[in-house]
């Protein structure tokens, strides 16, 4: 009677393996149609949005053009270059001509996102490109050491739940997570910059340098990138700590936990085996979900500690109404966070044994 | 890999040496980017605009065009500087034939660019060529060589104009003007996409290096400058961004900067914190003024115009502004007290220009038939009054107040006048194509510049459809006695009697009809840190966002040992 | 021979923000080595509170108030349950005492292959990771599943398999008290059976003693030797399964057994009114406002645990002779 009812268990699990590793490529495949379907959607809402705003990129290109002479053209003079210009950035045809070569020129001919107006005739692709290291350097590491230590924190904190030490932490933790970051940093830059001086608050690195292979460049770098990294990983942490804590109680109510302690397993084990891992996989989720909404705070903190990533780009495009720096912005933002999402999510199935069958 | 070897065992080495002398070198002197001593280096924070290129020097782009790199300020020098005060400085002099057909300039001998390169006629020659071939490209400096002619005598160069011209000189001696460019660099680049990365012009700098990264350009002395007479002080120039005024804040109170931009809001807690530090305050050349959009009834009423003007209390502005005396009032199109030649007292006195009178503009306003209808004043079509005042915030105070205290004013009088603010794209969107009631915009139409600019933005030409983009005065001002007056002026040597008659005919035109009104001139302010650079004091006459701007660094003089 | 498990005076309860209300009162128990001892009940009569706290399982708000606790788990020593430090009982944990815990559904890590569940436990408490890998397999041999099963999630796993699995834990290290809480309550009848069965087997072949805690007076009826009746927090009955089922002398268990389903179209005899909860446990016998044979005492005093004879012991005044006497 039992055995057999096991066996056939056994059977139909072999079955069922096959069954799974197709499902798993139906479930791969779906992702990905998601993910591009996203990214196109993404790129089409940005294309229009923008140019709902009102504001000529010609005109501020005319003012500046003024500035730099010190008088006012005449009217026929200033529609020549106005044409010009509208031909040179693809804006002298109609709206859905625009969007289709828009989008013709991103496939076909690898990325040319037309040229900026932040820098022409400098292409945008290359701008984005140059900028996107900061942006991804600052932004992936803080989140990850934001989330690594608010995992690591907020698991403690959780599993310890009744001490004192451990109720003082949620207090920190709910104030940090609910301060701007804008604060945040500013409190940093003024504290630890300047009134302590301990570590620059301003800049990719030292001014007078060039990136180079030299260990003075390279700690300066170092040394430029820990607070902007730190302004990050205070919100962001503290909301992962606060996060993975309340996982963490729900699991410790479980019947699984109590009954590993009945087992007499030493409690490092119940913790790691038991509380950590359980708790763990609502947690990488909330990862990929944090992404999206954390890249703000990154292009907060990058004007404000000066750093040359997409988003000063952002600020400096939007005050010139330049469509395609914009756009490429946009673009490059939700490629990040949709390929770290879809990395996330490709990567639960390895840490949630349930999610192998089911998905 | 050889080259970070050696790096690293010359940073090893460097350190070792800064471990043993360290304490003993700091104190002798303080060091700043790298190696360059504080007390020879002047450090200017800009407020770069919106453009942010580090890696181009080409004055042609628009897009490159801005003085956050120092470029403009430091080396691209022009043929004749005016700021006030006039300084013949890439040329010596011009002289008009007796038609007014031909101009005569005579060039500087001796300058030679930054790489040691003689500048020379050919460069001069090679540059006007440029200019005009490439003026389809909508660069600068371009359009006022169309349909010229010229050729080198000696050191002259003598320009033929196509129709009478007494003002071809205002190409060589306004705010920005003509200036030559190096044959060697420029020669077979396009002007819209070359960077000039040596950065070589003829001022007295050379560039060290420029960053886009950490956005700071610096410059070294050089010392084969053409005129060893206006070899500026500082051995070292460092042009950077600065960051938010939050943070620039902490900067300014330990004196890392010597002059740069800040708001003016915080201007209190920097000087309390850091006596060296002082604001410069100078005339902005460019009036500010309210433009009144001229198809909009019923402000295509001059009457109703003049009445709105009345309405304006510019001496609350200045009382509001942030630093006391920070804007005055300006009684007629150009900044500064009026220059008797131009201008007519007896019609700036007829129709009250720059006055506040309320009783008056309520006596123009029942004449002119806008009565008050149940406390409002109601248009021909009898509907009451309402009108959108547009204006920017620029972190000024005074570009703001002005629309607040005009519609607490009007409503006092019974006219609804909402003011809305723009951001800086949509204003400068708006504001060409006719799309306002009211709105505020500065006028750089002064004195040393070409006084024609006072009236020419008004001629009818650029009355063209709400919608459509306009030139000079974007209110669709027309009126063709104005319009007979300005092609007469075009054409006008300004120094004639007769010229001078035809400006005053055009004041008096512009005070009765109102097409826009002046506001109040202003004082712009920069902060000055005089701990190791003095010279620059307020009252003197200079203008920094212009290549005006390269006087300014010859009057700074090192600080010493205090 | 003293007992395996010796319980005395035990009472535990939950911390409110100002009192401890208690739930379980005053118990005396005894488990003998061998048996299969049943504690029976409604839900809330606090038979789950007395097991969290034998295996000392209790968490806040749950607190033990009073009493002691001695295992003799037949190595010639005593261990005070209750005075041992954390680290000693993890040690004596599945060694001498194991539990099955209630709601076994979920009583296994979902993230973890069941093989390592069992053998992490092994080799915690010494084992080597071949021994312990042997002791899971043999031990999954003994509930009837397939060795290949530790390479399974719980997920892949039926109800009746993972209740298997857990009660194979349970005796892996052979302990010598196995404390199972609502064993089969979330099973189907023949599954039970087939579990009651097994869990029987296993005391005759390791000669475990198992202590077990249900609502089902059926599954005592089938496996237990002994049996314990508790009522709102104390012990109402206890006597050997044969005996209380016959002629139950509390009329609480008199009730329980009456609500028994039975063959033959014979109604049910249901208990009227309901257990009290331990926030308004009734003075006196905590029974009597749902007795049929209450009398005056019964309000006014608590009935002692008395033995009446041949093994047999009941909480009630009825049984008392001096309090029936004095009426």
């Amino acid at each position: 009677m039992t055995p057999d009812s096991s066996s056939r268990a056994a059977e139909s699990s072999e079955d069922e393996k096959t069954a799974g590793r197709h499902e798993v490529f139906l479930y791969v495949l779906r992702r990905f149609g998601v993910y591009l379907f996203t990214l196109w959607a993404a790129i089409t809402v940005a294309f229009f949005i923008f140019r709902l705003v009102p504001g000529d990129p010609m005109n501020i290109l005319l003012g500046n053009l003024a500035r730099a002479e010190g008088r006012q053209r005449d009217a026929a003079a200033e529609e020549a270059i106005i044409a010009r210009y509208r031909h040179i950035f693809g804006m002298d045809e109609p709206l859905p001509l625009q969007y289709i070569n828009y989008l013709r020129k991103a496939v076909l001919s690898g990325l040319d996102l037309g040229p900026s107006f932040v820098e022409y005739p400098a292409q945008t692709k290359d701008l984005v490109f140059r900028r996107m290291p900061w942006t991804i350097g600052i932004f992936t590491t803080s989140v990850l050491l934001a989330w690594i230590v608010g995992t690591g924190l907020g698991a403690l904190i959780g599993w310890l739940q009744r001490s004192r030490l451990s109720k003082l932490a949620v207090v920190i933790s709910t104030l940090l997570q609910i301060t701007p970051v804008y604060l945040v940093a500013l409190g940093l830059i003024i504290y630890v910059g300047y009134t302590w001086r301990i570590l620059p608050a301003g800049g990719p690195y030292a001014r007078h340098l060039q990136p180079e292979w030299s260990w003075e460049f390279i700690s300066s770098l170092l040394t430029h990138a820990i607070l902007p990294m730190l302004s990050n990983i205070i919100v962001i942490g503290a909301g992962f700590t606060l996060g993975m804590r309340a996982l963490m109680i729900s699991v410790l109510g479980e019947d699984y936990l109590t009954f590993a302690r009945a087992k007499g397993l030493s409690p490092f084990t119940v913790l790691k085996d038991y509380a950590f891992r359980n708790a763990l996989i609502p947690q990488v989720t909330a990862l990929a979900i944090i992404v999206g909404a954390t890249l703000n705070g990154t292009f907060i903190i990058e004007v404000l500690f000066q750093l040359p990533g997409l988003g000063t780009l952002f600020v400096q495009a939007m005050g010139l109404r330049d469509f395609n720096t914009m756009q490429a912005v946009v673009l490059f933002s939700i490629f990040a966070v949709l390929t770290l999402t879809l990395i996330v999510d490709l990567a639960l199935p390895l840490l949630d044994p349930r999610i192998r069958r089911t998905a | 890999m050889f080259y970070a070897k050696r790096v690293l065992l010359i940073s090893v080495l460097a350190l070792a040496l800064v471990s043993v002398f360290g304490l003993a070198v700091a104190q002798d002197e303080e060091l700043v980017f790298g190696d360059l001593p504080r007390s020879e280096t002047f450090i200017v924070a800009s407020q770069a605009p919106h453009n942010d290129v580090w890696d181009s020097f080409n004055y042609y782009q628009a897009g490159t065009y801005n003085n956050a790199t120092g470029y403009a300020n430091v080396i691209h020098e022009p043929a004749f500087i005016t700021s006030h005060d006039f300084h013949a400085w890439l040329a010596q002099s011009w002289e008009y034939n007796e038609d007014g057909t031909e101009m005569t300039l005579v060039i500087t001998e001796g300058a030679n660019w930054n790489d040691g390169t003689p500048l020379t006629m050919d460069d001069w020659l090679f540059t006007l060529q440029y200019n005009k071939d490439h003026a389809d490209k909508g660069i600068s400096w371009s359009g006022f060589l169309r349909d010229v002619e010229w050729r080198a005598e000696g050191s002259s160069i003598i320009f033929t104009l196509p129709d009478t011209n007494w003002r071809f000189h205002y190409n060589f001696t306004g705010i920005g003007t003509f200036s030559p460019v190096p044959r060697h660099v420029w020669e077979g680049q396009d002007p819209t996409t070359f960077k000039n990365p040596d950065a070589i012009h003829s001022g007295p700098y050379r560039l060290v290096s420029s960053n886009p990264d950490t956005r700071t350009t610096i410059w070294e002395r050089r010392d084969d400058y053409w005129d060893p007479d206006r070899l500026p002080a500082p051995k070292y120039q460092v042009w950077l961004k600065r960051p938010e005024a939050d943070v620039a804040v902490f900067e300014w109170e330990e004196g890392n900067y010597d002059l740069g931009r800040m708001p003016f809001s915080v201007m209190t807690r920097i000087m309390s914190s850091n006596p060296h530090i002082k604001p410069l305050v100078h005339q902005d050349p460019c009036p500010r003024a309210l433009i009144f959009n001229t198809l909009n009834p019923p402000l295509d009423d001059k009457l109703f115009r003049r009445a709105l003007g009345l309405l304006l209390n510019r001496q609350a502005v200045a009382n509001l502004a942030n630093v006391p005396g920070y804007v005055t009032p300006v009684l007629w199109p150009n900044l500064g007290d009026p220059d008797e030649r131009y201008y007519d007292a007896a019609a700036a006195e007829e129709f009250q220009v720059t006055t506040f009178d309320p009783e008056a503009a309520v006596a123009l306003l029942d004449e002119a038939g806008y009565p008050l209808v149940d406390g409002k004043r109601v248009n021909k079509d009898g509907e009451p009054i309402s009108l959108d005042a547009l204006y920017i915030d620029i972190g000024n105070p005074a570009w703001t107040v002005w629309s607040w205290l005009l519609a607490e004013q009007a409503e006092l009088v019974g006219i609804e006048i909402n003011p809305r603010l723009l951001d800086i794209p949509t204003f400068f969107t708006q504001l060409p194509n006719g799309e306002f009631d009211i709105v505020f915009r500065w006028f750089c139409g002064n004195l040393p510049g070409d006084p024609v600019q006072m009236f020419d933005g008004l001629h009818s030409d650029n009355a063209v459809p709400i919608g459509e983009r306009a030139g000079g005065v974007p209110g669709r001002y027309s009126n063709p006695d104005m319009d007979a007056l300005i092609e007469q002026i075009r054409t006008a040597d300004p120094a004639s009697e007769e010229a001078q008659s035809l400006f005053r005919q055009a004041y008096r035109i512009w005070a009765e009809d109102a097409p826009y009104v002046t506001l109040f001139g202003e004082n712009e302010g920069v902060v000055f840190n005089s701990q190791y650079w003095t010279g620059l004091a307020v009252g003197q006459a200079w203008v920094h966002w212009t290549p005006a701007a390269r006087q300014i660094i010859d009057f700074l003089e090192p600080a010493g040992d205090m | 021979m003293p007992a395996l498990l010796e319980i005395r005076g035990l009472s535990a309860g939950l911390q409110g923000r100002r009192s401890v209300t208690q739930v379980v009162s005053n118990v005396d128990l005894d488990v003998h080595a061998g048996e299969i001892l049943g504690i029976v009940g409604e839900s809330g009569c606090g038979k789950s509170t007395l097991a969290t706290a034998i295996m000392r399982l209790l968490v806040p708000p749950q607190v033990l108030q009073s009493g002691s606790m001695t295992l003799r788990p037949g190595d010639g020593k005593a261990y005070d349950l209750l005075d041992l430090p954390e680290n000693e009982l993890r040690q004596l944990r599945w060694r001498h005492l194991s539990y099955i815990p209630q709601g076994s559904m979920n009583s296994l890590n979902p993230v973890l292959r069941v093989g390592r569940q069992m053998t992490d436990t092994l080799i915690q408490h010494g084992l080597s990771q071949d021994e312990a890998q042997e002791r899971s397999i043999a031990a999954l041999e003994l509930v009837n599943l397939e060795p290949r099963l530790t390479d399974s999630y719980p997920h892949e796993l039926s109800g009746g398999m993972r209740q298997r699995v857990i009660i194979a834990s349970a005796v892996s290290m052979r302990p010598a008290l196995i404390v199972a809480d609502e064993l089969t309550t979330a099973l189907d009848v023949v599954t039970q059976r087939q579990i009651l069965q097994e869990l029987a087997g296993i005391r005759d072949e390791l000669g475990a003693t198992i202590l077990i805690i249900t609502h089902d007076m059926g599954v005592v009826a089938q496996i237990a030797d002994r049996v314990a009746v508790m009522y709102a927090g104390k012990i109402a009955e206890l006597g050997r399964v044969n005996g209380l089922f016959e002629a139950p002398l509390h009329p609480y268990s008199q009730g329980l057994i009456g609500s028994i389903p039975r063959g033959g179209g014979q109604r049910v005899q249901g208990l009227p009114g309901e257990a009290p909860s331990p926030w308004n446990y009734p003075n006196g016998c905590r029974f009597h406002p749902r007795c049929p044979h209450v009398f005056a005492p019964c309000s006014e005093q608590a009935p002692a645990l008395l033995s009446p004879g041949n093994g047999r012991w009941t909480a009630c005044h009825l049984y008392d002779p001096e309090v029936a006497s004095n009426e």
